[in-house]
């Protein structure tokens, strides 16, 4: 805690010295003088006291002062420029005068009686009187603002205020005490006033509310007849209270003492103190800083007094002071923390102290370093009445394995019930013709209650349906059938050979309420069941290409399901077990042959696919849009020979040209530092002219061109600097893919096209690239020339690009042939349970031959008229019965730009300019980029002489560069796409 | 209520009540892919006593019926071909739920030539399961 002294000189001696308002100081001479300064003491104002009566007090209340001193007043309320004297207001040689809480208070000294004086103004008049009674004198006055409580010391007694006009006397249990002078001290509701020791053993009183006293810290202290602890200043820093004073001992041989307590009061430890042999001392001063503590008082006795002054962070370690100053008046100033000390003239009596040295001090304490960084982890320890446990129930519960059994339903079918067609003309589901459609529905068979028929419609892309209407045994709740599961079936009228047309759950129940017939509209879940399906089992089952860039991200897993298939010639289903299937058009589970016989007499027809389906080409945009990276490494480079700057004689020493006025390496270092837009690259190259002495004329009549090696660092004949400067460039890449089915083309006579596209987005989100050359990705080199970085991060990369383009040519390729399968050729056979859409149909009969995929059927069993139709429509495609593999696409390589920066883009304009010449033309600040010079030599008029001055004129960004850049690349992918059998006889 | 069970979809969308198969007369096998799991993604079923769940082809009427060894169970379809006849399957010491952890079963019942009959006397049975 290092501690500084620095004195000052008043102009008269400092009897007082206080802090006013506005940082003015106020200092009271011996002969009634009063002084303000406004500096800190380095000058003062004498003000006009009108008397050479000493004051002794004073107190202020914002800028109105008041002094005193023995009969004397004078109130200020212009913070001290000018004083008059209060009437009304009798003082003695011992007053006081105090202000907190708007009271004004004044202590009679020297009356023998305890008198305070009281007033709200402080101003003329305004001043009452209550005597207490006789006794001695009142000697200070400390105030408590959260109990709004006063208290006054006397000699003998102590007296409290309320109100701070009416007084009463505090309650003192200690016989024979006598106070200290001046001294009572408070802190957070405790209050401390020591004692003399004259006739008692108590060395301190406390009161919690100021009004009880009763004896404190009796045990703490010395009191024998040989050695007694005598405490006589008391105060507080918030953390703990100090006394300091002195240890009384037999022939004048006192010590000087400090103590501490840290229990309010209660209890004190010595902290400080002198051996015997240091001969008489007493520390009578207390400064509380906000550094910490300063104590004061004096060493030996008679003509070996000496001062003595101690500091203290904590009130428990103390140092010496060494100021070689004497003083044994303190107080700290509010406005700056300091203590100001000063000399009364005698060493252990405020008042008689009277003439005062004009050399006051400033003692200003470092605040103690903030304690070093800790990392305070707090222990909370409650004592609780009685341990408690953690309990965490365990619920066990006790159950038997279970079994997880299924059923094997193994039917074995007649095989004759799979056979038949190819012009057979029976009906091998049911030989004998009749049958019967089983429901089964919640496990229950219901086939007896059927009403009416019963139909089954089974799509591909498509969920399956299927309707059927019961008569309940008993009344139901139509609402209670919804989700329950229902199998349909076929069998023979015995029930034998039931193959399964569907599977699902009722989806809607519809209750005729005058029969009481529940219908029942059913479905497959499909929907349900694929948005189940991993998207994993999907890819395994589906193969095929997708991408999010191509359809963006599916809102379930079924909806997946119909952005990867449509890459893939195929259709999903559920088969009639409700098992996911994905069928190829290509490649069927199951051929048979349908002839004129076997077909439902006048249910074949035929629509052939339809021109507004068709599709013979297909356009694939993809565009692939990116970030550019980039970097421009220019050089700037000037340079003239000697010869320029030097003059130009003819070989006879005729001067012909003047020499010109040099570039200078100032110059070039302020115009080549920090061009705009630019980064300096290394550091600027200055080629300076050669150190010399050259004879320009003759060696009869020489011409000295001296170039002495002081000034030549300071010239330049030319200089080279790189600078760089980064920046983006958006690039979409725009790729057109058609694909061309030119036998469709050829069939159709023309071109139908259709285009699909997707967008691939290489975002680049490192806004501070342009500007922070320390963010990645960096580009390393000093290289002159542009360095290209291509922003294309994981999932945006080339290969995504790619994957993009042939996710598209895949759908591109799949929608030619979808489109040509449009047409239908539609037929009935009687009921034919056991085919489904993995079933090829090759259809011969007489007036048509086709070949197709089932795309759908319908089963419908008419209970009432024994019909029992499967009507079915194959998918037929152009004519042609060709098979075609999917393409392997060969993609075209990315488009390349194929610009390149001119030269004059890589460097920096720097021209040469002469003015002062017969030709010079007049100055262009616009044009003349460059060294701007002039002939040297005397003025001539009329001619156009110009600035010296370097200026550099930096390449602009080309537009090529800078502006989004499009690629466009196309290309044309012939195919192939399946072809069916088709003819009109 | 237990979860896990068989099912007609990878999803574990459908549960089967029955695993019903279609033979000719003429003889010759039908496949099947079921799925064995849970749809509750936070079940898991281990076997009583620890070791290997295993599913079992149970054959109710040893005397009638067909065969336990008439039907063959594998983890994959070229599994079938190896499989043996009635054998148990070994599906690991725990299964998990949800349909990420679907177990897919393929089935192959095989049957000579016969007449025409509907049996219900197998069963496929994953005995000892604990599900938590």
């Amino acid at each position: 805690m290092p501690t500084t002294i620095t004195s000052h000189v008043a102009p008269v001696g400092v009897t007082r010295m206080y802090r006013l308002a506005a940082g003015r100081l106020l200092l009271l001479g011996p002969a009634g003088q009063i002084y303000t300064s406004d500096d800190e003491g380095a000058s003062w104002d004498a003000r006009t006291s009108g008397t050479s009566t000493p004051f002794r007090s004073a107190a202020r209340d914002g800028t109105k002062v008041i002094i005193i001193g023995s009969g004397i007043t004078r109130i200020s309320t212009d913070n001290g420029n000018t004083w008059t004297s209060i009437t009304g207001l009798s003082t003695g040689a011992a007053s006081k005068i105090f202000f907190n809480a708007g009271r004004w208070h004044v202590t009679v000294g020297s009356g023998g009686s305890y008198t305070i004086r009281t007033s709200l103004t402080g101003l003329s008049g305004s001043w009452t009187s209550q005597n207490l009674g006789s006794g001695g004198d009142l000697v200070d006055i400390a105030y408590d603002p959260d109990a709004g409580r006063w208290v006054a010391v006397g000699e003998y007694e102590l007296f409290y205020s309320d109100s701070g006009t009416a007084w009463s006397a505090c309650t003192i249990n200690v016989a024979n005490i006598m106070l200290a002078a001046p001294g009572i001290a408070h802190n957070a509701g405790t209050w401390l006033v020591p004692t003399e020791h004259w006739g008692s053993t108590v060395r301190l009183l406390r009161s919690a509310d100021g009004v009880v006293w009763d004896a404190a810290g009796a045990a703490s202290f010395t009191v024998s007849s040989a050695s007694e602890d005598l405490p006589t200043r008391i105060g507080h820093n918030g953390v703990r209270w100090i006394a300091a004073g002195r240890n009384f001992g037999a022939s004048y041989n006192d010590r000087s003492r400090i103590w501490t307590s840290d229990d309010d009061g209660l209890t004190w430890q010595q902290t400080w103190g002198e051996s015997s042999t240091e001969g008489e001392g007493f520390l009578f001063e207390v400064a509380v800083t906000p550094a910490g503590f300063f104590v004061a008082g004096y060493r030996g006795y008679g003509g070996g007094r000496a001062p003595l002054q101690l500091e203290s962070a904590d009130g428990i370690s103390w140092r010496e002071f060494e100021s070689g100053a004497e003083f044994n008046r303190l107080f700290v100033d509010a406005d700056s923390g300091d203590v100001i000390a000063r000399w009364t003239g005698a060493w252990d009596s405020e008042y008689s102290g009277t003439t005062g040295s004009a050399t006051w001090h400033r003692i200003t304490q470092e605040a103690p370093p903030p304690p070093a960084p800790s990392i305070i982890l707090r222990l909370v320890v409650s004592r609780v009445s009685a341990a408690h446990a953690i309990a965490l129930p365990l619920a066990v519960r006790r159950v038997p394995p279970g079994v997880v059994s299924l059923p094997l339903d193994v039917r074995v079918l007649d095989a004759a019930v799979l056979g038949g067609l190819d012009g057979a003309a029976g009906w091998a589901a049911a030989p004998s013709g009749r049958w019967r459609a089983v429901v089964v529905l919640d496990g229950v068979d219901v086939s007896d209650r059927l009403h009416g028929s019963v139909s089954v419609q089974i799509a591909a892309d498509a969920a399956a349906t299927a309707e059927f209407s019961i008569l309940p045994a008993a009344p139901l709740q139509p609402l209670s059938l919804i989700g329950r599961a229902v199998r349909i079936a076929f069998a023979q009228v015995d029930g034998s050979n039931a193959q399964t047309l569907f599977s699902g759950v009722v989806d809607v129940p519809v209750i005729d309420l005058f029969s009481g017939v529940v219908q029942c509209r059913c479905h497959d879940q499909a929907q349900e069941v694929w948005s189940n399906t991993p998207r994993e089992t999907i890819d395994a089952l589906v193969g095929g290409r997708w991408h999010v860039a191509v359809s963006g991200e599916p809102d379930d897993n079924h909806a997946y399901l119909q952005q990867r298939i449509a890459s893939v010639g195929a259709s999903w289903a559920l088969d009639p077990l409700q098992r996911p299937r994905v069928i190829p058009w290509s490649a069927a589970d199951r051929t048979i042959t349908v002839r004129q016989a076997d077909i439902v007499d006048g249910s074949l027809s035929v629509d052939l696919p339809s021109r507004e389906r068709l599709r013979t080409r297909i356009v694939c945009r993809m565009q692939y849009r990116y970030t550019r990276l980039r970097r421009r490494g220019v050089v700037a480079q000037y340079s003239e020979p000697l010869s320029f700057f030097q003059p130009l004689l003819s070989p006879t020493g005729v001067v012909l040209r003047e020499s010109r006025v040099f570039l200078t390496a100032d110059m070039v270092h302020g115009a080549a530092s920090a061009p705009g837009g630019w980064e300096l690259q290394g550091e600027i190259k200055i080629a300076h002219p050669p150190v010399g002495e050259w004879n320009l004329g003759t060696g009869l009549d020489p011409y000295m061109y001296i170039i002495s090696p002081r000034v030549a660092p300071t010239l330049a004949l030319g200089f080279t600097a790189r600078y760089a400067t980064r920046w983006t460039q958006s690039v979409t890449e725009d790729y057109t893919d058609t694909v061309v089915w030119p036998a469709a083309e050829t069939q159709i006579g023309q071109p139908v096209q259709e285009e699909i596209g997707a967008t691939l987005d290489a975002e680049f989100d490192q806004r501070d690239w342009t500007f922070d050359s320390s963010v990645e990705p960096r580009i390393v080199g000093t290289a002159v020339g542009d360095t290209v970085i291509p922003w294309q991060p994981d999932g945006a990369d080339r290969a995504a690009c790619n994957e993009v383009r042939r996710t598209l040519l895949d759908q591109a390729w799949v929608r030619l042939w979808s489109a040509s399968r449009s047409g239908r050729v539609r037929f009935a056979l009687p009921c034919r349970p056991d085919l489904w859409l993995d079933t090829r149909v090759a259809l011969e009969t007489s007036r048509l031959r086709a070949q197709g995929l089932i795309a759908d059927i319908e089963h419908t069993l008419d209970m009432g008229s024994g019909e029992a139709i499967t009507s079915i429509s194959l998918a037929v495609g152009l004519p042609g019965s060709t098979s075609a593999a999917h393409p392997e696409w060969t993609l075209s390589p990315p488009p390349v730009d194929t610009y390149s920066a001119p030269a004059s883009a890589l460097s920096f304009e720097i021209g040469t300019y002469v003015g002062g010449t017969a030709s010079a033309p007049p100055y262009d600040p616009e044009t003349m980029i460059g060294f701007v010079t002039n002939e040297e030599g005397p003025t001539v008029e009329g001619r156009e002489y110009y600035p010296h001055q370097l200026s550099i004129r930096s390449p602009g960004i080309e537009a090529e560069v800078r502006d989004p850049l499009d690629l466009a690349a196309e290309v044309t992918h012939e195919v192939t796409v399946p072809t069916d059998l088709l003819e009109i006889l | 209520m237990p979860t896990f069970g068989f099912f007609a979809d990878a999803g574990l969308t459908v549960p089967l009540a029955a695993l019903s198969s279609s033979v000719s007369t003429a003889g010759g096998s039908a496949d099947s892919i079921i799925y064995f799991g849970s749809p509750d993604a936070g079940k898991s079923v281990t076997r009583d006593g620890g070791g290997e769940l295993v599913i079992q082809v149970l054959d109710d009427d040893p005397a009638g019926g067909i065969p336990a060894s008439a039907v063959r169970l594998a983890l994959s379809a070229a599994g079938l071909g190896s499989a043996v006849g009635g054998a148990s399957l070994n599906i690991g010491t725990s299964r998990a739920g949800g349909a990420l952890n679907a177990l897919a079963v393929f089935v192959r019942v095989t049957l000579g030539a016969g007449s025409e009959a509907t049996f219900s006397d197998l069963s496929l049975n994953v005995p000892d399961v604990l599900e938590v």
